[in-house]
């Protein structure tokens, strides 16, 4: 069980490193947020805090972009999902509260940044930087709003789908079954 | 329902974007002027600081140009500009080393609302980035994940 849970998740990272290099050419156009908001309402908190860190981490490598600001600041802005997910949006799986909350993300996600770019460049650099990201941050909230809106169901229904069958020689059931196996596991 | 809705939130995100757009404090260039361009190498040590002129349709990038040898990589498109990785003798590879764009004087948005700046960094690349006359363009070669706090 353990070892399924393992190849489960070193999948749902390489899914979610694979789709954002292959989208890279187009700023902040990405599947990355819808999925990492499917891995939330799916995974233990516990499981999408590793998944976030395990990508951060590769992604970084990857692009040679290491860096002690910002790769800690992109950590954060992913964890923004989980943690809003478990608190403010109480656990919902509403498609459309959820692709409400993937535009309010994209705004969210950028201004992370700020406070770590004027440690690095200096506080007058705010008004610049806000200014200068704002169109990105629409770019990536529109990306979000259609990717949740459209995706986010027929996805999770596979994938719920797919995990009974792969879990269910052993006990568990849909559709929290990979909560429960986490669970069980911890 | 849901093709009507999404429609409907894409052109309202499609106008702040343009709203948006039309804030970036890297507006359009002055018609002609002057400006300075200092480069850096990674001793630190300025090795080129020079004045030339601009004129109408001229970005960075032409004035660079025309005055010295370049190496650039495009990969980043129109949207984010293209990525300037040498200066005559002063080169990088993007991957280890980078050079840092740094503006001192005015940068201003298409409204013509202007912020005074001193050794700002730049956000855009080399041939997005306004040329507004006296301002001071500088290139510092820096090392991937270095950092100067405050700068």
């Amino acid at each position: 069980m353990r070892l399924r849970l393992l190849v489960v998740t070193a999948m749902a990272i390489t899914i979610l490193f694979v789709q954002e290099q292959a989208l890279s050419f187009i700023p902040n156009v990405q599947l990355s947020a819808m999925l990492i908001v499917l891995y939330t309402t799916l995974f233990s908190f516990r499981r999408v805090t590793a998944i976030i860190f395990v990508h951060v981490l590769l992604d970084n490598i990857y692009m040679g972009s290491m860096h002690p600001l910002y790769t800690p600041a992109m950590f954060i802005a992913w964890m923004i999902i989980p943690v809003a997910w478990h608190t403010v949006l109480r656990r919902s799986v509403c498609e459309k509260r959820l692709a409400i909350f993937g535009i309010v993300f994209g705004f969210l996600y950028g201004m992370t940044f700020i406070p770590f770019r004027m440690i690095e460049f200096g506080i007058p650099i705010f008004w610049p930087y806000f200014l200068a990201d704002l169109p990105f941050e629409v770019i990536m909230a529109a990306s979000n709003f259609v990717t949740i809106y459209w995706l986010y169901q027929p996805l999770k229904r596979v994938l719920q789908r797919e995990m009974t069958d792969l879990f269910s020689q052993e006990g568990f059931s849909a559709p929290t079954t990979l909560k429960k196996a986490d669970k069980t596991l911890a | 329902m849901k093709l009507i809705t999404s429609l409907f939130v894409l052109i309202g995100l499609a106008g702040l974007f343009a709203y948006a757009t039309s804030l970036s404090p890297y507006g359009d260039s002055e018609a002609s002027g002057r400006v300075t361009v200092q480069v850096h190498d990674a001793s630190g040590e300025m090795v080129i600081d020079a004045t030339y002129d601009f004129g109408e349709d001229d970005t960075l990038f032409d004035v660079l140009k025309r005055h010295h040898t370049i190496d650039y990589d495009a990969r980043s498109g129109a949207i984010t500009g293209r990525v300037i990785l040498g200066i005559d003798a002063v080169t990088t590879d993007f991957e280890t080393d980078f050079l840092a764009i740094l503006i001192t004087g005015r940068i201003h948005n298409r409204h013509g609302e202007a912020l005074t700046v001193e050794r700002q960094f730049s956000s855009v690349g080399i041939d997005l980035l306004p040329l507004l006359d006296g301002n001071t363009y500088i290139f510092e070669h820096r090392d991937v994940g270095s950092f100067k706090a405050g700068d």
